[in-house]
C-alpha cells in the first residue's frame, strides 16, 4: 500500500448518467480514502447501485471522471478495473453455486496471476492458488466450509463468500453494495465486525440501509436523493443535518 | 471407461462375426464422437449453446474433399498450389480453416446469449451450408467425391481396420486433451463464465476472450472430425452442413451426458445403434428417436453417463435448488 492515509486514492468527479428524461445520477463527486469506511445511502431509487456501477465500470457515465492511483480510469471497463485494484461486490448475491466454497474464491485468486491461458495442468492442484485461497475463507470465517458447494450456503455465508472472492483480488479499493442484505442481526454484526479489521487496509465505498451499521462503521456519510449528493460529512454532521433528516430519515429509516 | 475397451474391441468382434460392415458403422460413430466431444467443450462447460457446428464438421469435410480433388487432378487451388493428399497437411488445414470461421463467427454470436445465440450460430451454419449449395465448382448440391483418401506414410487408410484404429486414437487423444483442458486454469474460468459471467468480470476477467477460445477450439476439432468422416465416405456433400445435423450433434451430447465429455462417445454409439436397429423397422425411425430422447432429458438429466454412474438422480436434485 503505498498511499498515504489521507489522500484520495479513489476519485469520481462530477459524474452524470441519465435514463431518458431520469437523471439517475447528478454531479455525483466522491473521494475514498485508504483506512477510511465511505457510506453512500439514501432512500430506494436514490441511484446507489447506479452510481456504484459507474465506479466500478460496469456503466459508463455521461459524463465525469473517474481517478484511481492518480490515473483517470473513467474509460476501463469492469474487468481491467478490478484487474487494477478496485473490487465490488452485488447487491444479489453473485457466486458461483456449482463450484465449492474453496473453488469460487480460488477462481478470484487465480485472477491475480493472470496465467489463465494454461490448458494442461490442473488448477485443482495449484498449491500457491488453494493455500491463498483457504487463507482467505479462514479471514472471512469460512475456514471449515471449504469443501461444501457454495449453493448449499446460508445467506449470511454467501455475503462472506463474496467478500472473501473480493478481497482474493487484492485490491485497494471495496465497493461494497449493501453487503448486509437479508442477513439476521448476529450475521451482520460478524460481517461489520470483519469490515472493521479490514478497514486500515482499504479505501471502502459502503452502500448499505441499515443506518445502525452505518453510524457504527462509516467515517464518512454521502446521503444521495434523486442521484444528487445533498449531505457529505461525518456521521454527526449528517445525522444532525436537517436536509437529510427531511429528505431521507423522515421516511421512517 | 468401459466405453474405450469397448470401442477398441469392435474390429475383432465383427471379424468374429464375419461383419466388416459394423466396422465401418462403428466407425462412423467414432468420428460423430469426435465431434460431438468438442461440442460438449462449449454447450456443457462453456453455456454456449451452439446450434450450427456442422458448420465446421463440414468446412472441416470440404477441406480434405477441395484439396483433394486439386491433388488429384493436379489442378490450381490457390497461388499456384494444388492441394495435397497428405494427411499431416489436410487435416491440421481442416481444423486451421475450421477454428478461423470459428473466430469469425464466435466474435458475432458471442456477443448475444441464450435463444440468441443459438439462433445466430443456426443462421450461420445454414449460411454456410447455402454457400456450399452453390459452389457448383466443387459440386454444387451434388456433392464432392474424393477421389483418393488422405495418405499417412506408414499406414493404408483404406485398411478397415487401420482406418478405424486410427480414428479411435483421435477421439481417445481429443477426450484426453479435453479433459486436462477442462480440469485446468483455463477451463475454470470458462466455467465460471457459464455460472456467472458478470461476476467473472468483476473478478477482472473478460468473460468474451475465454469463451471464443473455447469456442474455436470446438470449431477446430469439428473441422477435424470432418476431415474424417470425408475420407471414411470418401464423399463430401452440403448436407454435412444441414441444420439436422448440428442437431444431431446436439441430441449425441444431450443423449450421452452434458459435460461429461465421455459421455458424447456414449451418445454417438447410442444414436448409431438406434438408427440401425430400428431403420430396419421403419425408416422413419426418428419417430422413436424423439420420445427416447424426451424420457432422457425428463428423466436422466445426466444422460447414459449419468445414469451409468447412478448420478442421475443427484443432478435433478441440485438442479432444482438453483436460484
Amino acid at each position: 500500500m503505498d498511499n498515504v492515509q489521507g489522500r484520495p486514492v479513489f476519485e469520481a468527479r462530477n459524474l452524470y448518467k441519465s435514463y431518458g428524461g431520469l437523471r439517475a445520477t447528478d454531479d455525483l463527486s466522491i473521494q475514498l480514502e485508504t483506512g477510511k469506511i465511505h457510506a453512500l445511502i439514501g432512500p430506494n431509487g436514490a441511484g446507489k447501485t447506479t452510481a456504484l456501477s459507474q465506479l466500478s465500470g460496469e456503466l459508463r457515465p455521461d459524463d465525469g471522471q473517474v481517478w484511481f492511483d492518480g490515473q483517470d480510469i473513467t474509460r476501463f471497463s469492469m474487468p481491467w478495473r478490478a484487474r487494477m485494484g478496485v473490487a465490488r461486490s452485488f447487491q444479489i448475491t453473485a457466486i458461483f453455486d456449482d463450484f465449492t466454497v474453496a473453488e469460487n474464491v480460488a477462481v478470484a485468486v487465480q485472477s491475480r496471476t493472470r496465467h489463465h491461458f494454461s490448458f494442461w495442468r490442473a488448477v485443482s492442484r495449484d498449491a500457491g492458488i488453494n493455500q491463498r485461497a483457504m487463507a482467505l475463507l479462514e479471514q472471512v470465517g469460512l475456514g471449515g466450509f471449504a469443501s461444501r458447494r457454495a449453493a448449499d450456503l446460508s445467506h449470511g455465508q454467501k455475503r462472506q463468500l463474496e467478500i472473501a472472492m473480493a478481497l482474493a483480488l487484492e485490491p485497494k479499493v471495496l465497493l461494497l453494495d449493501e453487503p448486509m442484505a437479508g442477513m439476521g442481526p448476529t450475521e451482520s454484526n460478524q460481517l461489520a465486525e470483519l469490515l472493521e479489521k479490514l478497514k486500515p487496509d482499504f479505501a471502502i465505498l459502503l452502500v448499505e440501509h441499515d443506518m445502525n451499521i452505518v453510524f457504527r462503521l462509516a467515517d464518512v456519510i454521502s446521503v444521495l436523493v434523486n442521484g444528487a449528493m445533498i449531505a457529505s460529512g461525518s456521521v454527526d454532521d449528517v445525522r444532525d443535518n436537517e436536509d437529510v433528516q427531511k429528505a431521507y430519515l423522515a421516511e421512517g429509516y | 471407461m468401459a466405453i474405450f475397451v469397448l470401442l477398441a474391441l469392435v474390429p475383432p468382434v465383427a471379424h468374429a462375426f464375419d461383419n466388416a460392415f459394423l466396422i465401418t458403422m462403428f466407425n462412423r460413430a467414432v468420428i460423430y464422437a469426435v465431434a460431438a466431444v468438442g461440442l460438449d467443450l462449449i454447450i456443457g462447460f462453456g453455456g454456449m449453446v451452439s446450434f450450427g457446428h456442422a458448420a465446421f464438421f463440414g468446412i472441416g469435410a470440404y477441406t480434405a474433399g477441395i484439396l483433394g480433388t486439386h491433388a488429384f487432378d493436379g489442378s490450381d487451388f490457390i497461388f499456384g498450389w494444388t492441394g495435397s493428399n497428405d494427411a499431416f497437411v489436410v487435416w491440421p488445414l481442416a481444423m486451421l480453416v475450421a477454428a478461423f470461421f470459428g473466430l469469425i463467427i464466435g466474435l458475432i454470436s458471442l456477443r448475444t446469449s441464450g435463444v440468441y445465440f443459438i439462433m445466430i450460430t443456426l443462421a450461420f451454419a445454414q449460411l454456410f451450408y447455402f454457400f456450399f449449395v452453390s459452389l457448383s465448382q466443387y459440386g454444387g448440391a451434388d456433392g464432392l467425391s474424393l477421389w483418393d483418401r488422405n495418405v499417412i506414410p506408414g499406414l493404408d487408410l483404406y485398411d478397415r481396420d487401420t482406418f478405424y484404429y486410427l480414428c479411435f486414437a483421435i477421439l481417445l487423444a481429443v477426450w484426453f486433451l479435453l479433459s486436462r483442458l477442462v480440469g485446468s486454469r483455463f477451463g475454470r474460468v470458462v466455467i465460471g463464465c457459464k455460472q456467472n459471467e458478470r461476476r467473472m468480470r468483476a473478478l477482472g476477467y473478460d468473460p468474451l476472450l475465454y469463451k471464443l477460445t473455447a469456442f474455436c477450439i470446438s470449431a477446430a476439432i469439428g473441422g477435424l472430425a470432418g476431415a474424417l468422416i470425408a475420407n471414411h465416405s470418401e464423399f463430401v456433400s452440403p448436407g454435412l452442413l444441414h441444420w439436422s445435423r448440428s442437431g444431431e450433434l446436439m441430441v449425441i451430447v444431450i443423449l450421452g451426458g452434458l459435460g461429461t465429455l465421455v459421455g458424447p462417445i456414449y451418445g454417438a454409439l447410442a444414436l448409431f445403434l438406434m438408427e440401425e436397429s430400428l431403420v430396419s423397422f421403419t425408416e422413419h425411425w426418428q419417430v422413436i428417436l424423439g420420445p427416447v430422447l424426451i424420457l432422457v432429458v425428463v428423466f436422466f438429466r445426466g444422460g447414459i453417463v449419468g445414469f451409468l454412474s447412478g448420478a442421475g438422480k443427484t443432478t435433478v436434485k441440485s438442479g432444482g435448488d438453483h436460484g
